[in-house]
């Protein structure tokens, strides 16, 4: 396993979950109506809500998940750095 | 707000689906190379992050199918009633996905992009903002780039639950020391007695620091694994404003120096509070210990001795990481910021402002300064010292050159000046004392992060301690 490897691969999960359109699902359903006064109206505002919070939910924990591998990564490295000072010797 | 037919809704859902979809494929199979514990347990949270994305895809392919459905039926003259009950049937039935847990681990040294956050944070709906801020307040605490009022709400939810943790840790230890007669087990339980203890101490330093009107808990972090018990602040970090840094004009960001730790924050505020009054209105100071600082018992470390660059190094990348959030959670609007560094901290201070550091620092003040590096991270005019007298820290010169004595870094007196007004500020001495209220170096530090340094009183804090130096050709 390559330290690189795993902060890259945790900084393009910050990156992607940052970049989902977060907003976008919800936005998409909320005000569809089939009939004026109708109850698809009210249901799709309500659907939009939880879906804001599913997606927003979601993506910051892709976020958390991201921060935590690269933060693996660089344990590692400095756990390289170390293991290498003792093989070196005094 | 205008309504939308069926039929259009499914289209635009289906174009956010294929964005979602697209977020979702960062998370398409395992890291490569990577095996162990560790990896087991970014796996079953990257797994945990697939499902419930697929499961948010297959929600909205649902209602996707619904929503077809209805504007075939429409477009077949079906009863509008009866198409409208069977969408709504349908929507009511969807996004009821459960969240699942928040990961953990999220202990990062530099944290994503302080503007990125910002824009991702202003693009929610205020319902997922409150959401987030409720269910994942570990998260939003930490994130640079949120507003402080958010930062603050959440971190303080955390700070009660450290709290509530450590004391109930705390009471388990105190139960087993009364049931062991073991001498060896007995000192392993005293020890960890004594570390929770010193983490409950530190939290309620957190605390008290935190409680009077206009203070804000901008970050923690409570790291138990971290505790050792020993004095400064290893185990907990955190930065404590006093004023409202997404408002104000100006903003001072003191970092403390060699033995320091939260439990200095009470004391630490206060001189902030008579900082900032001293600078003016509209001025927000942050007093950051963000990061662990060396202590006296690590000096023969060479990866965290005061002698070596190990601190700085960990420290300065979240340093400039919550500057740069000062300035991205208020875009179009920054603050002039003000970057003061006290010994150590002068020395992650130079290290978070050099080329490629923060950007939105406008000042530094260096105070009792062992170096910061062959330059001094800003332009002549906005580089700034203070020496005091017999201040032996700021003479060594361990880290470059002597601050008082590079070209471009103007002096900021500490010696007692008699104000035209007839007023006395009075002289610092010695290393720890450059934030005294009343004394001439305060006030000094205030006219800089007030943005008016022309009030200040010059003096490049030559003494006997420089002219040794020139002596024996420092």
């Amino acid at each position: 396993m390559r330290p690189e490897e795993l902060q890259g691969a945790g900084r393009a999960c910050v990156a992607a979950a940052l970049a989902v359109p977060v907003t976008a699902t919800a936005g998409a359903v909320r005000g569809t109506e089939v009939l004026p006064g109708g109850r698809a109206g009210p249901a799709a505002a309500a659907l939009a809500d939880r879906w804001e919070v599913a997606v927003a939910l979601w993506s910051a924990d892709v976020v958390a998940h991201g921060e935590a591998l690269a933060a693996a990564g660089e344990a590692y490295a400095t756990g390289d750095e170390d293991a290498a000072a003792v093989l070196a010797g005094p | 707000m205008t309504t939308t037919p069926p039929g259009a809704a499914a289209a635009r859902l289906a174009v956010a689906r294929a964005a979602l979809a697209r977020a979702g494929e960062v998370l398409a199979g395992p890291v490569p190379g990577w095996r162990g514990a560790a990896a087991g347990v970014a796996t079953g949270a990257r797994t945990s992050l697939r499902e419930r994305h697929a499961a948010l895809l297959a929600d909205v392919d649902g209602v996707l199918a619904a929503l077809g459905t209805a504007a075939a039926a429409l477009a077949g003259s079906a009863p509008p009633e009866a198409v409208d009950a069977a969408l709504a049937a349908a929507l009511d039935g969807a996004g009821h996905t459960p969240a699942g847990p928040p990961p953990t681990g999220v202990t990062g040294t530099g944290g994503p992009d302080p503007g990125e956050v910002a824009r991702w944070w202003a693009g929610l709906d205020p319902d997922a903002r409150a959401a987030l801020e409720r269910e994942r307040p570990s998260l939003v605490g930490a994130l640079d780039g949120l507003p402080a009022a958010v930062r603050d709400r959440a971190n303080r939810v955390l700070l009660a639950g450290a709290q509530e943790d450590a004391r109930r840790e705390e009471q388990a230890v105190r139960d087993r020391l009364v049931r062991t007669a073991d001498p060896v087990e007995l000192a392993s339980i005293g020890w960890e007695l004594h570390e929770v203890r010193a983490r409950l101490a530190r939290l309620a330093a957190v605390a008290a620091a935190v409680d009077a009107p206009g203070r804000a808990l901008l970050d923690l972090e409570v790291d138990p694994r971290a505790d050792d018990g020993s004095g400064g602040g290893a185990g907990v970090r955190a930065a404590v404003a006093r004023g409202d840094v997404d408002a104000a004009a100006h903003v001072g960001v003191f970092t403390a120096g060699f033995t320091t730790g939260v439990d200095e924050l009470p004391g630490r505020l206060g001189e902030l509070d008579a900082l900032a009054a001293a600078a003016g209105p509209g001025t927000a100071a942050v007093a950051w210990y963000g990061y662990d600082a060396p202590q006296a018992h690590e000096v023969a470390d060479p990866d965290r001795s005061v002698l070596g660059r190990g601190p700085a190094d960990e420290g300065a990348p979240r340093l400039v990481s919550f500057l740069d959030g000062l300035d991205a959670a208020r875009p179009g609007h920054e603050a002039h910021v003000t970057a003061i560094g006290h010994s150590y901290g002068s020395v992650v201070t130079a290290a978070a402002v050099a080329p490629g550091g923060a950007e939105g620092v406008d000042d530094v003040v260096s105070l009792g300064s062992p170096g910061v590096g062959e330059a001094p991270g800003r332009p002549p005019g906005h580089a700034w010292v203070v020496e005091a007298a017999g201040d032996p820290v700021a003479d060594t010169a361990w880290f470059g050159p002597d601050p008082n004595r590079m070209s471009g870094v103007t002096g900021l007196s500490a010696r007692e000046v008699v104000l035209p007004d007839g007023r006395v500020l009075a002289e610092s001495r010695g290393h720890g004392a450059y934030l005294t209220p009343g004394t001439t170096s305060a006030a000094n530090v205030a006219t800089v992060v007030g943005g008016r340094p022309q009030d200040a009183v010059l003096d490049r804090g030559v003494d006997a301690g420089d002219r040794l130096r020139r002596l024996v050709g420092g």
